[in-house]
């Protein structure tokens, strides 16, 4: 049975540890090692905390036995991505720059999680600062693709996507900036899902761009996305944009079907050039939604062709702000130069930060220098407000938006890295839903003749978290892309 | 304070040009920077106590140390 548990929904291995079948203690023991295992050649992990896993299964069985388990996450092992803080165990943020960083407190996504008593195994590889679309600006090496070795895994959340999709834990949660969640769940065929601006805590969370960085989840099917969505979801007093905003039963809410629900489908996300099966895919799964008893009709987006220039004005301005404090000082690594205080500043940083994170630094730097501010900064923001005002027309008469997730399923490692340009335009359908603040999610919905994932994105309105995942789940019962699992990776027993 | 440079400062030196005077090269932008102290029972954007006295770095936390991931929340007495 051992051999199985990596294959286990979070619904189902709640059951069995209720049943006593199973207890945390193995359920822990099995997801190390498999992650011992597989995770040369997946690479899904910076760091593995074996110990202190063990340690919080163990008083999850406590919970179990006594009948006072917090949760239906208890005992169920999951996966933190690197740039969300996790107190006594290392966060590196995906940089050398913080290479040894150990924080001293959690993260309120993390303390939430370990409430619900969920057990944190590892820490996810990630695009150094949550920066990139390919999990190849990781300073630890790129998190590989699943389904095929040699293709990316999406970025940046990367190793939080393959942990899930190779079974090396139940659940994973990861941030998503202009995608970072929904792009490596749709190329890797796992459910991951974008809360609304304000729904779960950023305290704890390294920064990469303020306004734009949500935390979301990662899991096998629907109802386990629900599931942990539940546990992280609230206001939280560290965090000033968190809201204040009862969590409704996100598990609860999922059964209601598709019928009645209206659905738009915006013209501007099927664009010239597009991998043809991803359209056909998306297009096919939009007729499965309206043989629900979903009502679907075309609309327009007009202002989505400026998102990507508008997204990378923002986010690498408040990127270029967020990183001032890595300057050798108070934590994190240090180079001295021979030059005193300013030299060393320029030492640490040039070692410590990689090419990506520099070009964004210089990109929002510049943004925002005098004389430039209003002529790129200020029209940004404007350009964003146009984008969320297209939002809020489409939601006046619709219950969701229906998009693809990418223009194309996962690529080669190395393929885009020489054009930053190519890289950034695999967001391109997920930005605007960051630029407005909305909730997504994103859901297998096809392979294509490669037999890499498609991934559907499902777009509320603010606050519509419930309504993405009820569609979705509407959508995920009708068809079984879900239940298609990669092949067994080098190292992995069956 | 600082001086910076206004756009048609290009070329002026030069033989033949308009006045050099200094009033016409730069644009005055003046900044304060006021320092006071806050009269509440805690820091301005963390909960850690504001008293004096108390031994080295006992009123601090991952907030008031800047560190990576932690987010100010302003006191709201100070506002």
């Amino acid at each position: 049975m051992t051999t199985l548990l990596h294959e286990l929904s979070i619904a189902e291995a709640a059951a069995r540890l209720r049943r006593g079948e199973v207890s945390a203690v193995d359920l822990t023991r099995a997801a190390l090692a498999r992650i011992a295992a597989t995770d040369p050649a997946l690479h899904s992990f910076i760091t593995v905390t074996e110990e202190a896993a063990l340690a919080a299964a163990s008083d999850a069985d406590t919970h179990l036995r006594a009948g006072t388990a917090p949760s239906q996450l208890t005992g169920v092992p999951v996966a933190v991505k690197d740039v969300i803080a996790t107190a006594g165990l290392r966060t590196t943020a995906g940089s050398r720059i913080l290479g040894r960083f150990v924080p001293p407190y959690d993260a309120t996504v993390t303390a939430r999680l370990k409430t619900a008593g969920a057990v944190i195994v590892g820490k996810a590889n990630c695009d150094e600062f949550a920066m990139g679309s390919s999990n190849e600006n990781s300073a630890y090496g790129p998190a590989r693709n699943p389904w095929d070795l040699a293709r990316v895994p999406g970025g940046s959340s990367g190793g939080s996507a393959t942990a899930v999709a190779a079974g090396q834990v139940l659940a994973s949660l990861g941030t998503d900036t202009g995608g970072s969640i929904r792009l490596p769940a749709s190329y890797c065929g796992v459910v991951g899902l974008k809360p609304t601006y304000g729904r779960v805590s950023r305290y704890g969370v390294i920064a990469y761009a303020s306004s734009l960085d949500q935390v979301g989840p990662f899991a096998r099917d629907v109802t386990d996305c629900a599931l942990v969505l539940g546990a992280i979801a609230g206001h939280d007093p560290r965090d000033s944009t968190s809201v204040d905003r009862p969590v409704p039963d996100y598990v609860g809410m999922l059964g209601a079907g598709a019928r009645g629900l209206r659905i738009a489908i915006p013209r501007e996300y099927f664009v010239e050039g597009m991998q043809p099966e991803v359209e056909r895919a998306v297009h096919a799964a939009v007729d499965t939604l309206r043989g629900l008893g979903a009502a679907t009709c075309e609309v327009s987006l007009p202002h989505t062709e400026y998102a990507v220039g508008a997204y990378y004005i923002v986010a690498t301005a408040e990127a270029s702000s967020n990183l001032a404090r890595y300057d050798g000082i108070r934590y994190g690594r240090r180079v001295p130069g021979d030059g005193g205080l300013l030299d060393m500043y320029r030492h640490t940083r040039a070692a410590g930060f990689g090419a990506e994170v520099k070009r964004r630094i210089m990109l929002g730097t510049y943004a925002l220098s005098s004389g430039y501010y209003d002529a790129y900064y200020l029209k940004a923001q404007k350009v964003r407000t146009l984008i969320r005002r297209d939002f809020e027309r489409v939601f006046a008469d619709a219950d969701a938006i229906v998009t693809p997730v990418a223009p194309t399923t996962a690529f080669r490692l190395g393929e885009k890295l020489a054009d930053p340009l190519q890289m950034y335009l695999s967001d391109i359908f997920t930005i605007s839903v960051n630029l407005a603040g909305l909730p997504a999610i994103s859901l297998p919905c096809g392979f294509d003749a490669a037999g890499m994932p498609i991934g559907l994105q499902i777009v509320g309105p603010p606050f519509g978290e419930a309504a993405v995942l009820r569609a979705a789940r509407a959508y995920e019962g009708a068809t079984d892309w879900q239940r298609r699992r990669p092949p067994e990776p080098p190292g992995g027993d069956g | 304070m600082t001086a910076r440079h206004t756009a048609h400062a290009e070329g002026v030196g030069e033989g033949g040009g308009p006045s050099t005077s200094g009033l016409d090269r730069y644009e005055a932008v003046i900044g304060l920077e006021v320092h006071a102290e806050m009269l509440t029972a805690s820091k301005i954007f963390c909960g850690c106590s504001a008293a004096f006295g108390a031994p080295p770095n006992g009123n601090t936390c991952p907030v008031c140390l800047g560190m990576p991931g932690v987010l100010p929340v302003l006191n709201r007495r100070v506002v």
